[in-house]
Formats: structure tokens, sequence, C-alpha cells
């Protein structure tokens, strides 16, 4: 354009206009504001610390902006969040596993963010993250399900690494006889009830299980459930597993490098790789003896409704979505898999050759919930552990026990 | 009791201390053993003294010393609520009769049974009116419905067993009832007083499940929550955890032994007798 | 003043009286406790959820309908009448005995005392903890001790014969020092001169027993066993911590199981429902005392 006297000026005049509203937008956000972001992994003994580091890196973006941690233990996560949001306060920003997040998006408390993450090369584990069509969050973590297991305990007990049932139930009495160690770790009691049901799943999907069939009706006792519950049966009556131990004895165990095997997530696997006598490249990984893919545990993060600095906490998961956040995220979220492709950082993959196999299986891994009835699992799958505790515990027929919850299940749900 | 010769009397004190303080000095053991010891099933019967240094750096990690003084602030709230109203409501259970006297002492029973998760959500929803959520003296008043109506029992109780001369002589000179029951009758029930403390405070200390839904600032965690913190998604650290609650039941126990002595040494230095 | 006007006010005061001195407890029992309840009972007749407290629908008396054919609500009903007599019955025996074992001072008594009182103290979760790992099958200690003399381990939380009684082991053990603190403090005010006349007048120390110190120590022994009662319908921490109310629902009281349904299945009305359940329970228990109490009374003047 011609360099004439008007055009100077106009060009000016926009540039004055425009240098002042940077100025001025600086000036409406410096207005101080605190975010509350909940998380019961904030109490977790190790990855804790490192979390929270990579989030409060976000207030050197935004220096206005003070980050709060509200810790809540993880028993207690969902009834305080529920309750808190029943009645209009909690937190500014959740970070929940999937069933709390359904169902508190379900009920309308959380904001729909989907402005806030435009722009951004989300993966599938977002998906979930719409519910009734709207994004109401975003992937924090996904955890996925994998068979871990002691390398040394297995070399030294000359056993084969197991592809299905039969040869993990002989691959744990080898090591159980040989070592003393416990041949394989997993939940099994009612009191583990929260996390029992969702360890379940990897069977149950292992076995090609779907808690509902193609007309949305809850099958609760298919041939492939109760096959299902035949193998767990069957690895329960083997001796092998620590009956009495919760999961956290039975982690801790791990990590004295007092077991053999072992169903968990990565969380889980990152934790017994840590902090304890057992190094991180004697665990290694491999695929679930079932034939069919896992499950995985998800978390998502979304904003409350009742927050006061929705603006705010919007800008903050954009920023979680972008590169900064998730390089962040990514660093003290070992082997999970993120909002975004982001690989496993290197050095984490030398000191931890068992994270490869966790990344495939993420790959093909199922969510814990039943489909059309997300918010009803808890409830739903208790018929189906009780059923499965009548089945170890009192010796019941696979099939009755699971025709008994399916009974139930209709009448209830 | 003087119907029991000593031998007996100590044997049977010793069995019920062995049962009563097993799992205390097993916490003491728990804490000072190494993790590799608890899970390899090589426990050590006897706690290990020189894990105690281990031990203690671990505990000062956490703001154990915070979360005591906040559990002491709730007891204490809890234990004053509840003697004050409950000091009220016995004596005038015991002494009046008025209409609604059998109602009432109903409505009080009634409230032991109530679960506390019960009445957690309508509570929770008042506490939001009336600005008490995240606040510790909300927690001693919510603790303290559930334990002034014991004391009151207690109370009632004491107090009925107080023959009435005592007080017609002062109210023939014309005290006034609420003088009575402070500078009279209270100090003839000072064991039941006691006890009815050490109930109200000790509910106060333990209480989890109002602390852990009605605060929101870790810095205001009672010890109780400050506890199941440590039982994490992954691992609970057992000899932290273990050490952490034997200092926790200390000051509850020590609370115990200064009103015992105190209240109990005042009455016996002659007051009732003739 | 004129005189009638001054005796009719001292006369209004002193009907006033009983008033003024009962209206604060009550006034702030019905703020914090009774208020509540009541929301929560009108909930039982709504099918409220969890999440959205007060948008249930009245559904009038459906959720008693549903609970009177859920199975579950029996077995629960059965667990918790179970529990809570034991607890009572074993709680209140350990309780008085210990009770009349620490009246005479003895050198350490205080430390003794001490000692016994531990269960009370000692925190829940801490409680729960320390059991759940002395139950522990492969590492607790009273599984080494049965080892140790010869017997075999036992499923102390996982089998259906062992969990309750596990449970009440430890249910006892934190509630027994309650009974002895009430009936310590009841033994500590029987009148010396009394129990000294008597046993001057040649009785010897049984009757003295009968005569003077049970009947003085039986109101402080009946309210502890009722505390003990309904405190047993209420108890849930314990329980949750140690077996989550397994296996096979043996040890899922009433409380557990309006736990599960209010903050498990989210139904918050339903919970309520059972939550009234648990009231009736009580208030049949409360008649159970009253009864009781009747007869001691007439017991007491027939003496």
């Amino acid at each position: 354009m011609m360099l004439t006297r008007r055009s100077l000026v106009s060009a000016f005049a926009f540039a004055g206009l425009t240098s002042t509203v940077p100025a001025a937008y600086a000036q409406a956000q410096k207005a101080p504001v605190t975010l509350v972001i909940a998380n019961s992994q904030w109490l977790d003994a190790l990855r804790g610390k490192n979390l929270w580091a990579a989030l409060v890196k976000y207030q050197q973006v935004a220096p206005h902006v003070t980050l709060k941690q509200e810790a809540i233990p993880s028993a207690d996560f969902n009834d305080k969040i529920t309750t808190a949001l029943g009645a209009g306060q909690g937190p500014d920003i959740a970070i929940m596993q999937e069933g709390l997040f359904y169902s508190i998006a379900d009920a309308g408390f959380l904001v729909e963010v989907e402005k806030a993450v435009e722009g951004v090369k989300l993966n599938g584990t977002n998906d979930k993250g719409i519910v009734k069509g709207k994004r109401f969050g975003i992937a924090w973590q996904r955890a996925v399900y994998a068979l871990i297991y002691n390398n040394k305990l297995l070399e030294a007990a000359g056993a084969a690494v197991p592809t299905d049932i039969d040869g993990l139930i002989a691959a744990a009495k080898a090591v159980q006889s040989k070592s003393g160690a416990i041949g394989f770790s997993s939940r099994h009691q009612m009191a583990d009830f929260s996390g029992w049901f969702m360890d379940f799943q990897n069977w149950a999907f292992g076995y090609g299980v779907n808690w509902v069939d193609g007309a949305g009706k809850l099958t609760l006792n298919t041939p492939e459930a109760v096959a299902a519950v035949a193998a767990f049966k069957k690895v329960y009556d083997a001796g092998v597993i620590p009956v009495g131990d919760d999961m956290p004895t039975q982690r801790m165990r791990f990590k004295q490098r007092q077991v053999g095997f072992s169903i968990d997530n990565s969380g889980g696997t990152l934790n017994i790789a840590s902090g304890g006598p057992l190094s991180s490249t004697d665990l290694r990984a491999t695929p679930l003896p079932f034939k069919n893919p896992g499950a995985h545990q998800q978390i998502f993060i979304g904003i409350s409704r009742h927050s006061k600095n929705q603006a705010e906490a919007a800008a903050f998961l954009t920023w979680l979505a972008g590169p900064d956040g998730q390089q962040a995220l990514r660093e003290a979220s070992g082997p999970d898999a993120l909002a975004t492709d982001l690989p496993v950082t290197e050095s984490f993959r030398a000191t931890n050759p068992w994270a490869d196999v966790f990344a495939e299986l993420a790959v093909n891994s199922r969510s814990t919930l039943i489909p059309g009835y997300e918010i009803k699992t808890a409830p739903i799958m208790r018929l189906v552990m009780e059923a499965l505790e009548k089945v170890i515990v009192a010796g019941a027929n696979p099939k009755t026990a699971l025709d008994e919850a399916q009974k139930q299940a209709l009448a209830r749900f | 009791m003087n119907h029991l010769s000593k031998l007996p009397r100590f044997l049977l004190l010793g069995i019920l201390a062995v049962l009563a303080g097993l799992p205390v000095y097993w916490m003491a053991t728990t804490a000072l053993s190494d993790e590799s010891q608890l899970y390899m099933n090589r426990q050590v019967p006897w706690p290990q003294i020189g894990n105690l240094g281990s031990l203690l750096s671990a505990i000062a990690a956490v703001p154990a010393g915070r979360w005591m003084v906040n559990s002491l602030i709730i007891a204490t709230g809890t234990t004053v609520v509840s003697l004050l109203l409950g000091s009220l409501a016995g004596y005038a259970l015991s002494r009046f009769r008025f209409q609604g006297r059998g109602f009432i002492g109903f409505l009080l029973f009634m409230t032991q049974v109530v679960p506390e998760a019960l009445i957690l959500v309508p509570l929770y929803a008042m506490f939001i009116t009336l600005g008490l959520l995240n606040d510790l003296a909300g927690l001693a008043l919510a603790n303290a419905a559930f334990s002034l109506p014991v004391a009151t029992f207690i109370i009632k109780g004491a107090v009925d067993t107080i023959p009435h001369e005592i007080e017609e002589s002062a109210l023939i000179d014309n005290c006034p009832r609420f003088g009575i029951l402070t500078m009279i009758v209270l100090p003839l029930i000072a064991p039941s007083l006691a006890a009815a403390a050490v109930i109200a405070f000790f509910a106060g200390w333990n209480e989890y499940l109002f602390a852990s839904t009605f605060l929101m600032d870790r810095g205001l965690w009672p010890a109780s929550v400050g506890l199941a913190s440590f039982i994490g998604q992954y691992e609970t650290p057992l000899s932290v955890v273990m050490g952490t609650a034997l200092l926790f039941s200390l000051p509850a126990i020590t609370f115990f032994l200064i009103i015992q002595r105190r209240i109990v040494a005042g009455l016996t230095s002659g007051a009732v007798k003739g | 003043m004129s005189e009638q006007a001054t005796t009719g006010l001292r006369r209004f005061g002193a009907r006033a009286l009983p008033h003024a001195f009962i209206l604060p407890p009550i006034a702030y029992l019905c703020l914090f406790m009774f208020w509540p309840l009541a929301r929560q009972m009108w909930m039982s007749l709504t099918d409220a959820k969890l999440a959205t407290p007060n948008e249930g629908q009245f559904v009038g008396l459906a959720n008693y309908a549903r609970l009177v054919e859920t199975p579950a609500f029996y077995a629960s009903l059965k667990v918790t009448l179970v529990y809570a007599t034991s607890a009572v019955v074993l709680g209140v025996t350990l309780g008085v005995i210990s009770a009349f074992a620490i009246n005479r001072p003895f050198r350490g008594r205080a430390v003794v005392r001490a000692v016994l009182l531990f269960g009370w103290a000692v925190p829940n979760v801490a409680a729960a903890l320390i059991w759940l790992w002395m139950f522990n099958e492969r590492s607790g200690v009273l599984n080494q001790i049965l080892t140790g003399v010869g017997l075999s381990r036992l499923r102390w939380l996982t089998s259906i014969d062992w969990a309750m009684p596990s449970i009440l082991m430890v249910t006892i053990w934190q509630v027994a020092p309650f009974v002895m603190l009430v009936v310590l403090a009841a033994l500590q005010s029987v009148p010396d001169e009394v129990r000294e006349a008597a046993r001057v007048d040649g009785a010897d120390p049984l009757n003295v027993f009968r005569a003077v110190t049970w009947p003085h120590i039986l109101p402080a022994v009946q309210l502890a066993g009722l505390l003990v009662a309904v405190w047993s319908i209420r108890r849930f921490d314990i329980i949750y911590l140690l077996t989550g109310g397994g296996p096979l629902g043996s040890t899922s009281t009433l409380v557990v199981r309006i736990r599960q349904t209010a903050f498990e299945a989210h139904e918050l009305g339903m919970a309520s429902a059972y939550g009234a359940v648990g009231l009736v329970l009580a208030l049949l228990i409360a008649a159970i005392h009253q009864l009781v109490d009747r007869r001691r009374a007439r017991w007491m003047a027939d003496r």
C-alpha cells in the first residue's frame, strides 16, 4: 500500500490500538485468582509431589493465578466431591476417576470445555469425556492394565512367561515353591470392592464379556461371564493369592520382592517400581493372559459449574492440554497415557523396560464403565462381585451365582 | 471392691492389661520395624529403638503437630459444649417435674442411634447456610450433638443419686437454682463429670466422617483425617502410620489422666464424708 | 412492686425454670440433629440422589416397599442384631469386671488404668489399621501366636465363620473401656460409710456387694449397656475398614448398607429408608430398656 499520510496515520492509530489492547487485557487479568484443584493423587507418596510441581509451572505463565491443592484421601474422594457439588460447593477443578466424572457430568455439575481445548490434537483417551453430546472433561491420565512379574523370581524358578490362565497358575506355583514368595497378587475381597471390580473387568473383558447385549439390556450371566468367574476361581483355588491382604499390602510385598506375578495398572506398577528394594529393571510386563484386550482406569479433569473462576480455570485447562502442560505432565506421569499423544520419555523407558508393554496395550483397552449404565456401574458390579465372592468363598456354582445376580440386576436397574 | 483378695485381682488385671495393651504394643513394635521385616514375615516382636530416628523424621515430614492441635481444638470444643448443655439438661431431667420430660429423654436417646452418614447431607447444606463449613468450631458443634445426650444421661444418673436434702437447705436460703447447680451439685458429681468429659473428648478426637467432609483446607485436618491420608491408593507405609497413630492416641489418654487425678483428688480430700 | 406481683413473678419463674434449663440443650439439638434428621427422613419418601439431594420426586412408601423385598435388607438386620447383642453382653461383662478390678488403689494404678483405656482412646483409623495387621494371615501376630502354640492359621477376616467374631473382638476392645469408665464413676461414688456400716453389721463381702454396691451401680451398668447397644447399630468405620461388609455380607450391618446405598449407588432416598428402619430398631431397644428399668425400680422398691 502506498505510504500516504493517511495510511500512515491509520497505521499508527492501529498500532496504538493494538498496543493498548494487550495492555488493557493484561491490566484486567491482573486481579489475583486462586484455583482450587482437588485430586486424591496429591496424597500419593511418590507421585503427588511430582504431579503438583508439574501443574505449578502454570503459575509462571499466568502469575496472577495461584493454584491451591485440595487433597482428599482416595477412599473418600467420590463421596466428598459428590456431596460438596450437590450442595453447591466444591473445588474449581476436579481430577476424578471415570465413574465419578460420569456421574457428576450427568448431574450437570461440570462446565463444557470444548472451547478451552479448541485446536488441540486430542487422542482417543478423551472420547469418554463427552457426556450427553458435550465435552465436559479432558483426559488427565489413562492407566492401562497388564500382567507384571518379577523377572528374577521367574528366572530362578525356571518358569515361562504365561500367556494364558493355566500358564499363569503353573508359573505362579513354580515361583512359590522355589522361593517361598507369593505367586500371584490380586484383589479378592469385598473390603477392596471399589478397586476389585475395576480389576475384575480385565478378566471379564479378557473372556469377551459385554455386560450389556446389543439391545442395551444388562446381561450379567452370559457364558463368557461364567467363564471369567470360573477362571478367577481356578486361580484362587490354586493357592497362589495371599488371601486376606489388601492391594496396598500386596504392592508393598511386591516391592519387597516377595511377589511373582500381578495384574496391575501402570500407576500401581510405577509405585511398585519405585522406592523399594525391587529394581525397576527387574520388573517386567507382558500382555494379560486372556484372549481379548483388558481394561484401563481413566482419570478426567473437569471444571465445576459452581466455580467462581470458570474463565481462569478454562485458561488453565488450555495450558494443560497444550504442549507445555502436556510435557510437564508427561514427566510426572511415568507410563500413563495422556490427553495428547506424547510418548513416554526416553529416560523413563530406559530405567523402566516394562513401560513399553503398557503403551502397546493402551491402544485397545476398554473402559471399566458399562456402556449405557455408566452411572450405575458400581452397584451393578457389586452384584457381580458378590456372585464372585460366593463362588470363591462358599464354593457356589458360577452359573447359578451369576444367574442370581442377573435376576437382581434386572429387578433393580 | 473388697470382695476380691489381692492375688486373683492382680492376675485378672494382668490379663486385662495384656488384652487391652497388645494392640498398642504391637503398634509400637510395627512402628519401629523395617518395611522389609514387616512384609517378609520377619517382624521382630519387640520395638527396635534403633529405628526411632527414621520413624521420627518420617513423622516430621507431615504436619503431625498441626493435626494434633486441630484435633485438640475440636475435642475441647466438643467437650465444653457437651458438658455445659449436658449439665443443664441432666440436672433438669433429674430434679424438675415438667411436661414433656419423658419425651425429651426419649429424644435424647434417639440421637444415639443416628449414624453420622444419615444426617451428613442435610447437615452439610445447613453448615453452608450457617457459614460453618471448613471451620473447626463447626465440627465441634456437630460432634457435640452426639456427645451431649450421653453427657446428659450420665449427669442425670449422677444427680439422681444425690439426696434432695443437700439442695433443700440451699433452696430454703433462696439460692437460685443455677447457683445450686454450679456450686453444690456439680462438685458432688465430679467423677461423672469427668467420665462425661472423657467420653465427649474422645468422641471429638476420633471423629472422622464430618471432619473429612466439612473441611477443605489441609491445614485444618485433625489427626483422624491426617492418619487416613496415609492410606494411599497404592501403598500404606505401615511403620509410619503406626508411629503417627501412637502419637495421636497419647493426648487423649493424657487428658483422661489429668482430669481423673485432679477431680478425684479433690473429691476424696474430705467433701462428702458426714 | 406489690407482694402479689412478686410472688406471681416468682411462681412464674419457678414454673419457667425447668424450661430455661432444658431449652438451650434442646434448641441446640434441634438445630444440629433433629432438623437434619427430619430432612433426611423426608428424603426417604422421595427418590433423591446423592448429587441432587433436593430434587427428589415424592414417591411415598416406594422405597420402603422395595426395601422389604430386598434380601440384603433382612440379612443386614440379622447381622446388626447379632452384632449389637454380642457387643453388649461381652462388652458390658468385660467392662464391669475391669471396673471392679481397678477400683481399689494400688501402686501403678494410674498406668494400668491408662492401659485399659487404650481401646477407647485409639482413633478408629489407627485401630482398624493395627487390627488389620494383627489379623493378617501371613504376617499377623495373631496367626503367629497360633502357629507358635501348634494350632493352624485362621482366616480372621476372610472366612464367614471368623469375620464377625473378629469384628466383635475389635469392638469389645474399643467399648469395654467405656463401660469401665461409666461403671467406675458409679463405683467410686458408692458412699463408703454405707459400705462400712454394712460390713460393721457383719455382712460378708458378697452380701455387701449384693445389697449395697450392685444396686448403686446398676443404673450405670444399664446406661452403659444401652449405649453400647445403640452405638453398635450406628458403628461404621471399624466394620467398613476391616471387612467392607464382607465376606458374603456376614458383617454388613444396617449402616454398612446405608453407606453403600447412599454413596455407592447414590440413592439417597433409599438409604434414608434404611436409616428409618434403624431408628425403629432403636425404638424397640428403648422400649425394652424401659421395661427392664421399670422392673428394676419395682425390685428396688421391694427391698
